[in-house]
């Protein structure tokens, strides 16, 4: 596991076209598999056609189920390095189905770019596995993208975001200088590519960071510039009439000190949600160590937060 | 109590750091990673500061030992 998580790790910043980004996924990849097997996990590897391709998903089957978790990651995330954190929850009764859809780990290598409508690939996993009831969990970008899919898969009877994106424009923007930020915003909402795509190259050499974002960006919704990425991120929101469609139950996690998504879009979302069946939310603080993004650092916290709201669901 | 640890002085670097060493024992050696990983500068040297980790832990190299940069370039060297 741990040359797994190495790997891993080496490969995360590499651009797309560098000569070892395959090897170091392919190696990671092979890693992580040999220690579910030598942890003595009881899994399955699913890969379920799609869109003429194929999406990857990992099944870990309880043998007392009482709930299914279908759970899929954001921006940057193999679902592979999610399974040490999810374990808990199939040793709880529940049957975890993670996925891959586009632009995401193996998913993305087999051609599928990242897609905002993510109802389309969850339906179509959700069909596969024959499912017609799951509770749905949404880790990172995958806050946004498990929201959007509840609002129009009536399968899923409750969602979680872990952690809320309402709106991934504004927190792919939010990195910028003040100043620099208004004025992307503004012109890339305004149809302006070619001062976008200026201003874009000059924040690309200034911050390693922003360099890394956008080429990640492209690289996974396979748009050729900085500023067709930042118009596909428009399509990643989630407004009212989306929201009005969610009548499951959901629960909306946070942490204080989050610094890729910005506490406003919790708050922001928390005041949309106006049709689910519940809702609960959950802004964890500094104090109990589950300030950061998706409570990194103290997972079990989030973990928790989650099994205890799932056990307490009546219907 | 916050549990991330500011390791290389650039926020988004240490979050990545800290996602794997919130595993705990199983995703790595937090001493080591943190040893190692706090001489992280850019994108290039977290290149090579975690392929040495994988080479460290494959062929056994402790805390301490250097690896050749050829590792961490050509894998597949051997």
């Amino acid at each position: 596991m741990r040359t797994a998580y190495a790997y891993r790790m080496a490969e995360f910043f590499l651009n797309e076209d560098h000569p070892q980004k395959n090897h170091m996924y392919e190696e990671s990849y092979k890693y992580f598999h040999l220690a579910f097997r030598q942890m003595g996990l009881n899994y399955t590897v699913q890969e379920i056609s799609f869109m003429n391709t194929y999406m990857h998903s990992l099944c870990f089957k309880s043998e007392s189920e009482k709930n299914i978790l279908l759970i899929c990651g954001g921006y940057d995330s193999f679902i592979e390095e999610f399974v040490p954190a999810i374990l808990d929850f199939a040793n709880n009764g529940y049957t975890v189905i993670l996925f891959e859809g586009g632009g995401q780990g193996k998913t993305l290598k087999n051609g599928l770019r990242f897609m905002a409508d993510w109802e389309k690939p969850t339906s179509r996993v959700l069909d596969y596995y024959n499912i017609n009831s799951c509770t749905m969990v949404g880790i990172s970008w995958g806050g946004y993208l498990a929201i959007r899919a509840a609002a129009f898969e009536s399968r899923i009877t409750g969602v979680v975001a872990f952690d809320v994106l309402e709106n991934g424009f504004l927190c792919m923007t939010d990195m910028f200088p003040t100043i620099i930020k208004h004025m992307v915003r503004y012109f890339v909402l305004h149809g302006k590519k070619r001062i976008s795509n200026q201003i874009l190259q000059i924040l690309r050499k200034k911050s390693l960071i922003a360099d890394w974002a956008m080429m990640q960006g492209m690289y996974i919704t396979g748009t050729k510039t900085p500023y067709d990425f930042y118009r596909e991120l428009l399509n990643h929101a989630l407004p009212q009439d989306i929201c009005d469609k969610l009548t499951c139950h959901v629960l909306l996690l946070a942490g204080e000190r989050d610094h890729y998504v910005p506490n406003d879009q919790f708050y922001r979302l928390t005041n949309k949600i106006n049709h689910a069946k519940s809702l609960t939310t959950r802004m964890f603080t500094e104090a109990e160590g589950g300030e950061q993004h998706c409570q990194t650092g103290n997972y079990q916290l989030a973990v928790d937060e989650i099994l205890n709201w799932m056990n307490q669901l009546k219907d | 109590m916050a549990y991330m640890k500011d390791i290389t002085g650039i926020q988004q670097l240490d979050f990545q750091i800290n996602r794997v060493i919130a595993y705990g024992d199983l995703a790595g050696d937090s001493k080591e990673i943190i040893e190692k990983t706090r001489g992280i500068k850019d994108l290039t040297t977290w290149f090579h500061v975690w392929s040495g980790l994988v080479w460290g832990i494959i062929i056994g190299i402790r805390p301490g030992i250097c690896v050749p940069l050829m590792l961490t370039e050509w894998p597949n060297f051997f």
